[in-house]
């Protein structure tokens, strides 16, 4: 799941991801996202962008981990600033990992299949 | 699969309201799903969750203008190949249309258009998009239908490995039985040449034992001939001065020499047996017990015997063999008798490649314990002067049974009579009958006897 305020980063987002053969769903605001994922609770990975607007990625990402049954999801957090104590506060928030803005592709698809790898066979596909 | 008839979706983005009421208000007649947006950030939303047949897209618009979302919506594999045609107004430059192309626009009308002509373009557009889709459609099938295939292929495959494999196993096997084969006929080669040299040096010791037995009791009878004669001149010449005892030892020694004598004819004709093989044909058996029935006339008028014979065979085989094979057998039916009358019968019956007779009596019969002992040389079971004889004849009778390739057995119950089995070989298609004048000792014998 793609989470970002703006819809030109998801559509990219969902282009690049979509072209690994990746299913995705996006969400607007980190209110969205919580629903989405209410509603969709086999997502694999989350791609969390931190500077939302209302409440941001730090917020939602507390948010999700609150819920017992998403303790165990990898959430992959972005940031437009690669500024010291961002990774800090990301992990301290719930991020399983971080990455910054603009994205690199190579680097974003090595870090998911990282994330996706570990956690049994169900989740690589 | 594919509903031809289903509505397709078709874009339409600009900013102004008019425009878009103008649009739809043309494109409403095709019948199609138009969904009407009024910036590029609202329709990349539509975008993501929705194929389009043909997006119409206003070029100038605030935000997110015409160029720059064509851009992301080429992006995407999904949306690759959508068809967009640009609309700008009028005064735009030649520049502007070809960055319009660049970006994947397949048109590029100015307004205001003419409605016709962006109807039909349309038109031609969700034709397109429909057969694509049915295209893709076919083409998904196919590459199921692809992939059942080569499930189905690789099945195979296994299968025919499997059926290989074991294919090579049984040939294995076959060669391992092949050789096992080979060994074993090659010691039974060597088993039976063995056997052979074995029988070989068996017959001729046999013949050379044969020869020997025949000559010997040739010469035998020569003096025993001469001891006779003397012993009887003797008698005849000293009658008067002999006593009574030394007149009684002479006349048992006579008798001696006689039993001697039917001994040694016993030895010859049981060495005969083997000197007259070479003269086999088809013999009428009927024959041949008839001329034995009239030799032994004698003894069975004396005995007052009832003689049974049924019709009887021809077979293969030597003629007077195969009369002193009857004659022993009938006579020793008629020796061997009890108390009552003997009552004999001679028959024969079909059996799978042989003829099997019978020489039933109702006389003493034979314990079991000595059914086998009887057919060998000078077996006697009873005393000579209760039942005469050398001990000779069922030797000779089994003699000239096997030399017939048959086999003789009795069967008897102790007290009730005995009953010798025996089987002869069916005549040959194309073997000559006996003429009946193969008998020429006999004849002469049975020429003195009744007719």
């Amino acid at each position: 799941m793609v989470v970002d305020d703006d819809i030109r980063n998801i559509f990219a987002m969902t282009s690049l991801l979509e072209h690994q053969k990746i299913q995705v769903l996006s969400a607007e605001s980190g209110r969205e996202a919580l629903e989405m994922l209410q509603k969709n609770q086999d997502v694999d990975i989350v791609l969390m962008d931190i500077m939302m607007p209302e409440m941001d990625g730090y917020d939602t990402m507390r948010a999700i981990r609150r819920k017992k049954i998403f303790n165990s999801i990898p959430i992959i957090a972005l940031t437009a600033k690669a500024m010291k104590g961002d990774r800090e506060k990301c992990i301290e928030s719930g991020a399983s990992d971080y990455i910054t803005k603009p994205v690199d592709t190579e680097q974003l698809l090595t870090l998911m299949r990282m994330w996706l790898k570990p956690t049994g066979d169900s989740h690589d596909r | 699969m594919i509903d031809k008839e289903a509505p397709v979706n078709i874009l339409l983005v600009d900013d102004l309201p008019a425009n878009l009421l103008a649009l739809e208000a043309v494109l409403e007649s095709l019948g199609q799903n138009l969904v009407k947006t009024r910036s590029g950030e609202e329709a990349l939303r539509h975008l993501i969750r929705m194929d389009f047949a043909v997006i119409l897209l206003d070029v100038m618009m605030p935000g997110m203008n015409g160029f720059e979302m064509a851009a992301l919506i080429r992006q995407r594999d999904r949306s690759r190949h959508t068809p967009i045609i640009f609309l700008t107004a009028v005064g735009k430059t030649e520049t502007e249309m070809f960055r319009g192309y660049a970006l994947g626009a397949i048109d590029y009308l100015v307004k205001p258009f003419v409605p016709e002509i962006l109807r039909s373009k349309v038109s031609v557009l969700i034709d397109l998009y429909r057969k694509t889709e049915e295209v893709r459609h076919l083409n998904d099938e196919l590459k199921s239908r692809a992939q059942e295939l080569e499930t189905l292929n690789l099945m195979l495959k296994s299968e025919n490995e499997i059926r290989k494999r074991t294919e090579e196993e049984l040939r294995g096997s076959r060669e391992v039985l092949k050789n096992l084969n080979v060994n074993l006929e090659a010691r039974i080669g060597e088993r039976t040449a063995a056997l052979e040299t074995r029988g070989l040096q068996l017959t001729r010791t046999n013949e050379e034992l044969e020869q020997f037995v025949y000559a010997s009791s040739h010469d035998l009878q020569e003096p025993l001939r001469t001891m006779t004669s003397f012993l009887q001149l003797l008698e005849r010449r000293n009658h008067d001065k002999l006593d009574e005892e030394s007149l009684r030892f002479i006349e048992f020694a006579i008798k001696c020499s006689g039993n001697m004598r039917a001994l040694i004819n016993g030895l010859l004709e049981y060495s005969r047996v083997t000197l007259k093989e070479k003269t086999f044909r088809n013999v009428d058996c009927n024959l041949v017990v008839s001329r034995i029935l009239e030799q032994l006339n004698a003894a069975i008028t004396e005995s007052g015997a009832k003689l049974e014979c049924l019709p009887l065979p021809e077979v293969y085989g030597e003629e007077i063999l195969l009369g002193q094979l009857f004659q022993n057998l009938i006579g020793n039916a008629l020796k061997f008798r009890g108390e009552r009358s003997p009552e004999v019968e001679v028959g024969a019956e079909k059996r799978e490649g042989e003829w099997l007779f019978w020489v039933e009596d109702n006389g003493i019969g034979i314990e079991p314990r000595f059914f086998e002992q009887i057919f060998r040389l000078f077996q006697r079971l009873h005393g000579r002067e209760e039942y005469p004889g050398a001990g000779l004849g069922l030797a000779v009778c089994r003699k000239t049974v096997e030399l017939h390739g048959g086999k003789i057995w009795c069967e008897s119950e102790f007290g009730k009579g005995s009953c010798f089995y025996f089987t002869l070989p069916f005549p040959k298609p194309d073997a000559k009958a006996a003429k009946v004048k193969v008998f020429p000792e006999r004849e002469k014998a049975g020429k003195t006897g009744k007719g």
